[in-house]
């Protein structure tokens, strides 16, 4: 059997297929994917809008973050010599435990808000 | 491509990519629903060339990949259950159709891709995703075993 007996004996096969003719199909097949593309399109849009109130949301995040870090820093030089001497803490330990601590309580809230309800 | 564009190219590829799904995994209903979803994900990828060839193609491939998929997901690829002769109709339809259900299913998608729609073998594994220089060995390999299974079904 030589390569064009093959490709003449799938031929025939191809052709004797029959398949049940349904026209309303591609217009259903078409409606499905065009009502997907309009879903991405309004998603993407509204993640687009939303985008410059996230990144709002995390500045204002951020500069009260350091705003918090300040005034520790500064609650924490006004108590220095008082407090600090007599708990054998040196000013450098002190500072740092300030400045960890703050995002330690944030993160410890927002963890608590994210798994409080499902309990 | 646009809705009227769409219709006229699914009037020209359906029956084709059916038939080879069918070809493939040999369950109608199953050919009939991975080419529905063929069809939607070819509209959703976007791709679409002036060269309707190029286009049926890229179809196909999405078809292969949803077989591949299917099988996947199922955990066993389906022995293609073959066909009953009917009564004075033995055709070689019945014989291509009966010998392609004992070979592997990659076998039986290279096969139909290069005989049935006379894909070459660098289409052949851009659509199967393997090296064309593979093609070539495993072609032929799955020629050979073809060709011995209608020999014994003619004897």
């Amino acid at each position: 059997m030589t390569e064009d007996d093959l490709a003449v004996l799938f031929a025939e096969s191809r052709r004797k297929e029959d398949w049940p003719q349904t026209p309303e199909l591609p217009a259903q097949i078409w409606r499905r994917a065009r009502t997907a593309e309009l879903l991405d399109e309004e998603i993407r849009r509204r993640e687009r809008r939303q985008r410059p109130v996230i990144f709002g949301r995390r500045a204002a995040a951020i500069a009260a973050l350091l705003g918090g870090e300040a005034l520790l820093l500064e609650a924490l030089a006004t108590l220095q010599d008082q407090t600090l001497g007599s708990v054998g803490l040196t000013p450098t330990t002190a500072a740092l435990l300030a400045l960890v601590a703050l995002p330690a309580v944030i993160l410890t809230v927002s963890m608590r808000r994210e798994v409080v309800p499902y309990t | 491509m646009d809705e009227p564009e769409f219709e006229a190219f699914y009037r020209a590829t359906a029956d084709r990519l059916r038939t080879y799904l069918v070809r493939v995994c040999g369950d109608r209903r199953l050919a009939e629903d991975l080419a529905q979803e063929a069809y939607y994900r070819f509209l959703r990828s976007g791709f679409s060339r002036a060269d309707g060839e190029e286009n049926a193609r890229y179809l196909f491939k999405i078809g292969g990949n949803l077989l591949n998929d299917h099988w996947t997901e199922v955990k066993k690829i389906t022995a293609m259950p073959a066909e009953e002769p009917i009564a004075g109709a033995a055709t070689n339809r019945l014989d291509v159709h009966a010998a392609l259900g004992a070979l592997k299913p990659t076998e039986r998608q290279m096969l139909w891709l290069a005989y049935a729609e006379g894909y070459s073998h660098n289409e052949i594994a851009g659509a199967l995703g393997v090296r064309p220089a593979s093609v070539r060995v495993l072609l032929f390999r799955a020629k050979t075993r073809l060709l011995r299974l209608l020999q014994g079904d003619l004897k």
